[in-house]
């Protein structure tokens, strides 16, 4: 059909919008309600964090690398420590490696339950983001217990964790495991089979693999699309390849199979905790001290790179050390950053009603992606 | 012509010949003012319970006096209006979204023993009168000169349109097996000794079905209230409007669904008739007793539509058109012949 140019509007999304979870700016052009071209505005949250590392101390820069993605900070955190530890050649102790998986895998879980309750938002139910907000408060409250804090941690140091789990809080975490699977299938009840729900988005901004490889997708959004790449089995770090898990996929590719991976992730990660408390409170005897002082970090020189695999993708660390206190350059390669990209791929020749859907799907944090 | 059971009875009403109306108007006020008040606590209260959130629970005890709290606030604010406005339709679409609906409300009879109004075409009369608002909400969207409140009056518009057609045939097949457009004899005509058997309901419940989905699109309340989607387009049609224009909307849209919901009562579940067949109260009492069974029904009508608000996502306007025109149109026709089927059965008994 020719578009003629007396018919396209562009809107601009504007960078304060309810359901451009974060600060996106998306210059749309329309015709009618068909969008014809997207263009996405980012840097409205730049904080500057590679910059900042290299003016401060590794122990100084600790704290900020949680606020890289501030939904996931226990994975950044071992994203960073994980160079640190590879070029000083420190090996973690077996209780703190299972702690760290144990927290990280929690925090998978509140994570996908956020983006569950805000993509159910966006399309107009404003029923399940709170029952999804309060099994998400419990798992805040437990990391509370654990770290003291409900979102920006700061518990992983280099060596291994601040300080231990003790076995209360062990069987706080076992009893929220064992009441969450029954509540949260109350909740799936209600969506996942919703006719409303399927309708508004299966067969919905397909992502066929050639497309997800160009753009370098990695993540949910790239298993739903058929290509099993999950880094916890691909490049296992900590103890991950002590575990029992599968990854879940999926072939279609569109809104509503990216939806029902997340949700299938969410029961694995409860395996996985599971696991993580069995080995812990089997090997409660042995005492966790940190031998290693956190403040005093002087890497060798060098490179190193690491690989997590955090709720949105992959979230790649490069961290170049000169010898000296502070880090020469760190690098953060992470996984919305190309997800937003996509949209330009993914939009046109949708109406303007599936943007949210579109948008929603690729579980998008604006602050890992503008750093 | 108006053949209320009240008025040749009082020569009062003979010798004043507008104090009839008048009475008629201050009742009718009374119940739109009423009913929004509380449907205005209800709403919030309701939702938010659904939700596992309180709701106003500060102001008065378990908060009663919210809906004051809101008149009062939206009284007193300023009355702003973007400049490039189309001034006299921004000023008269909020009135003409509010005044049908208030003069509808007096179709609707509250018992059998003051009708209000008495009229033979009471029925087509409320389908008209309920079609104005639409025309209100455009106007109200376009005059803002605002693209989202356009979208909004656009998509509202094409939704209302498709969804009185399906409403329409159900009308029709009530007023079929009923065998009278006006709403009192409808409601007579569903009184039986076996109470809530007797309701059309039953007979016809594919229907109440399908009246029930297009008054929920005419109301545009979720599941299709794309007109207002929050998310997309932060408030659809009434995004510029404020003060008093935008609670004369407000109170229209609720209004509305208080009017509809007791005229869906009223063909399907018996209006006022009480579901055991006779009444509890005595003879002279009557009336009172059902006035309450018809705002007992109205009230669990209402608390079902503010439970699927909270319970469903919203339809794509596409998918909602063609739910309408592909779904809902052969279904009521399928209705109208099981209406024209029961005619049949019971002229020939």
């Amino acid at each position: 059909m020719k578009t003629n140019s007396r018919n396209k509007m562009t809107l601009n999304i504007g960078p304060q919008h309810p359901s451009t979870h974060g600060v996106l700016r998306l210059l749309v052009e329309l015709e009618g309600e068909k969008i014809l071209k997207c263009t996405p505005h980012l840097g409205y949250l730049h904080r500057g964090l590679e910059k900042a590392a290299q003016n401060k101390l590794f122990g100084q820069y600790l704290p900020m690398v949680d606020r890289v993605d501030y939904l996931s900070g226990f994975f950044c955190s071992q994203a960073f420590l994980s160079t640190i530890e590879e070029l000083s050649e420190i090996e973690i102790p077996k209780k703190a490696q299972y702690i760290r998986v144990l927290t990280m895998e929690l925090n998978r879980i509140a994570s996908h339950l956020l983006w569950f309750g805000t993509f159910l938002m966006d399309i107009g139910a404003t029923g399940p983001i709170f029952y999804a907000f309060n099994l998400r408060n419990e798992i805040l409250n437990i990391f509370e217990k654990i770290t003291g804090a409900r979102m920006m941690y700061n518990y992983y140091v280099c060596g291994g964790v601040r300080r231990d789990i003790s076995n209360n809080i062990l069987k706080e975490i076992s009893d929220f495991t064992s009441h969450f699977n029954k509540k949260f299938k109350t909740l799936e009840n209600i969506v996942t089979k919703n006719p409303v729900f399927l309708d508004r988005t299966t067969g919905l901004g397909v992502l066929n693999t050639r497309d997800a490889f160009d753009y370098s997708i990695t993540g949910v959004n790239l298993r739903a699309s058929g290509y099993n790449l999950d880094f916890r089995k691909e490049k296992p770090y900590l103890v991950y390849n002590e575990l029992e898990f599968h990854t879940p996929v999926a072939f279609e590719g569109d809104c509503h199979s990216r939806y029902l991976l997340r949700v299938e992730e969410i029961k694995v990660s409860i395996n996985l905790v599971n696991q993580c408390i069995d080995w812990l409170l089997t090997h409660s005897q042995e005492n966790y001290s940190l031998n290693i002082n956190p403040l005093n970090i002087k890497p060798k020189t060098g490179t190193a790179v690491s690989y997590t695999e955090s709720p949105r993708g992959l979230i790649m660390c490069r961290l170049v050390t000169d010898g000296s206190e502070k880090p020469k350059r760190v690098k953060w390669r992470t996984p919305s950053f190309y997800a937003i990209q996509i949209l330009e791929k993914l939009l046109p020749e949708n109406t303007l009603a599936d943007l949210t859907t579109i948008y929603g799907s690729l579980d998008v944090a604006i602050s890992e992606a503008d750093r | 012509m108006i053949n209320s059971l009240i008025h040749p009875n009082n020569e009062l009403f003979s010798q004043f010949p507008l104090l009839y109306p008048l009475i008629c108007f201050i009742i009718t006020s009374a119940i739109v003012i009423f009913a929004v008040l509380v449907l205005v606590y209800v709403e919030r209260r309701a939702l938010a319970l659904f939700t596992l959130r309180y709701g106003p629970n500060r102001t008065g005890k378990e908060g009663i006096l919210q809906p004051v709290a809101d008149a009062i606030k939206l009284l007193i604010k300023g009355d702003l209006a973007p400049k490039e406005r189309r001034k006299f339709l921004f000023f008269a679409a909020p009135i003409m979204v509010f005044c049908p609906v208030l003069t509808a409300f007096c179709l609707v009879p509250f018992n059998n023993a003051f009708l209000q109004t008495d009229f033979n075409i009471s029925l087509v009369l409320f389908s008209a009168l309920v079609s104005i608002p639409v025309t209100g909400i455009f106007l109200a969207g376009f005059s803002s000169n605002n693209k989202y409140s356009l979208i909004g009056a656009v998509r509202s518009v094409a939704q209302a349109l498709s969804f009185e057609i399906p409403m329409g045939i159900c009308i029709l097949a009530v007023s079929f097996v009923s065998g009278s457009l006006n709403i009192n004899e409808i409601i007579q005509a569903q009184s039986s000794s076996f109470g809530l058997f007797g309701w059309y309901f039953l007979p016809l419940f594919i229907g109440t079905i399908i009246f029930f989905i297009s008054s929920l699109a005419l109301l545009n309340r979720t599941p299709f209230d794309l007109s207002e989607a929050e998310s997309e387009l932060i408030s659809g049609y009434n995004t510029e409007y404020s003060g008093m224009k935008f609670a004369l909307l407000f109170i229209a849209e609720y209004a509305l669904l208080f009017l509809v919901s007791m005229v869906f009562v009223s063909l399907f579940f018996g209006g006022y008739l009480s579901p055991f067949g006779a009444y509890v109260l005595p003879e002279n009492l009557q009336p009172i007793e059902q006035t309450f069974w018809l705002l007992v029904k109205t009230f669990i009508v209402i608390l079902f539509i503010i439970l699927i608000r909270a319970a469903l996502p919203r339809l794509r306007y596409d998918r909602l058109l063609e739910f309408s025109y592909k779904v809902l149109l052969p279904l009521s026709l399928i209705n109208l012949n099981a209406a024209i089927l029961i005619l049949y059965f019971k002229g020939s008994m």
